[in-house]
């Protein structure tokens, strides 16, 4: 077994075992990640490392890395398909006839009110917020991933 | 040797990131047009330097620049354009109503912000109050198409 063919293995592997952990865990969330993502890298990650073990210890950090950046796209890439309004504006066009749309026409049916009870009813779900008398506040009195989300972006924001 | 090419990798896609970030390169197509000039001329360093430990694991080298290289433009996207979550988070560092919340949010014009991104982008173009999808870009949004029909999950937004 060559050492290429076993990256391309790990690839394929990982796309693959993503699909049969959404079959089984939908979009179900270990806060911040979904269980499907974080189950394909572990099992990816065990798998392979196992393999390169055997026949490759020396390349045992690529493995790591491979894994980890993958991790990171398929997560990106899946919160990008779920959650970001520029792509969902894409796939909306995309899915209608000669893929337009009168502005007005589409800020009827996806608007501020639908972004917002999206992430209400995702950040409740996680726990991350609270809802008491009608007003919303975030949970303090836990790890708040949110404020950690937050710090992410303003590094990057930064760099 | 490995930590060589981890390190190499990693610091090349760096490079290019702060680099591009500097010259305020914020459209995706420029971007990636950019990085493919800077990866040819990697490249011919490399076969000039004749960095031969590179060119032994090659397969492997290319593999964990293309991932880096994947991972940095993704997190691109973010660094200009505030995540609703993030404002959301912020505006709840004191406790709101849901009207409040979507009140805030209509103030920071989202959507709109977003619409004239993707024009800027030249994903879409706005005529006669109509906005309709671009064809310059038919693989990305059939690469959309394609994992939301794969692993059979919604697009929210």
């Amino acid at each position: 077994m060559s050492i290429n063919f076993l990256i391309l293995m790990n690839i394929i592997s990982y796309f693959l075992s993503l699909k049969i952990f959404f079959f089984i865990f939908k979009m179900s969330y270990a806060f911040p990640f979904r269980r499907a993502d974080l189950l394909s890298f572990i099992f990816n990650l065990i798998l392979f490392s196992i393999i390169s073990f055997k026949f490759y210890p020396e390349y045992f950090f690529i493995f790591l890395l491979i894994n980890l950046n993958l991790f990171y796209i398929f997560f990106h890439l899946i919160n990008m398909i779920v959650t970001s309004p520029r792509t969902k504006m894409l796939i909306d066009l995309k899915g209608l006839k000669n893929n337009e749309i009168d502005i007005r026409q589409y800020l009827k049916k996806y608007n501020c009110t639908v972004i917002v009870n999206n992430r209400i009813r995702r950040l409740k779900t996680s726990g991350q917020i609270i809802e008491k008398d009608n007003y919303f506040f975030l949970k303090k009195n836990k790890m708040n991933f949110l404020y950690f989300i937050s710090l992410v972006f303003s590094f990057i924001e930064k760099i | 040797m490995f930590w060589l090419i981890i390190f190499l990798s990693l610091a090349l896609n760096i490079l290019y990131y702060l680099v591009s970030q500097k010259l305020k390169i914020k459209i995706f197509s420029r971007y990636f047009v950019g990085f493919i000039l800077y990866s040819s001329l990697i490249l011919s360093l490399l076969i000039y330097f004749k960095l031969d430990f590179i060119f032994v694991n090659f397969f492997s080298f290319f593999v964990i620049y293309l991932l880096f290289f994947i991972s940095l433009f993704l997190s691109m996207s973010m660094k200009y354009i505030k995540s609703p979550t993030y404002l959301i988070f912020k505006i709840l560092n004191k406790k709101s109503t849901k009207k409040q919340i979507i009140k805030k949010l209509e103030k920071q014009r989202i959507l709109e912000i977003r619409i004239n991104d993707l024009e800027k982008q030249n994903l879409l173009s706005i005529k006669n109050k109509k906005i309709s999808l671009k064809e310059n870009l038919g693989i990305i949004i059939n690469l959309f198409f394609f994992m939301k029909k794969f692993l059979n999950i919604k697009s929210e937004g």
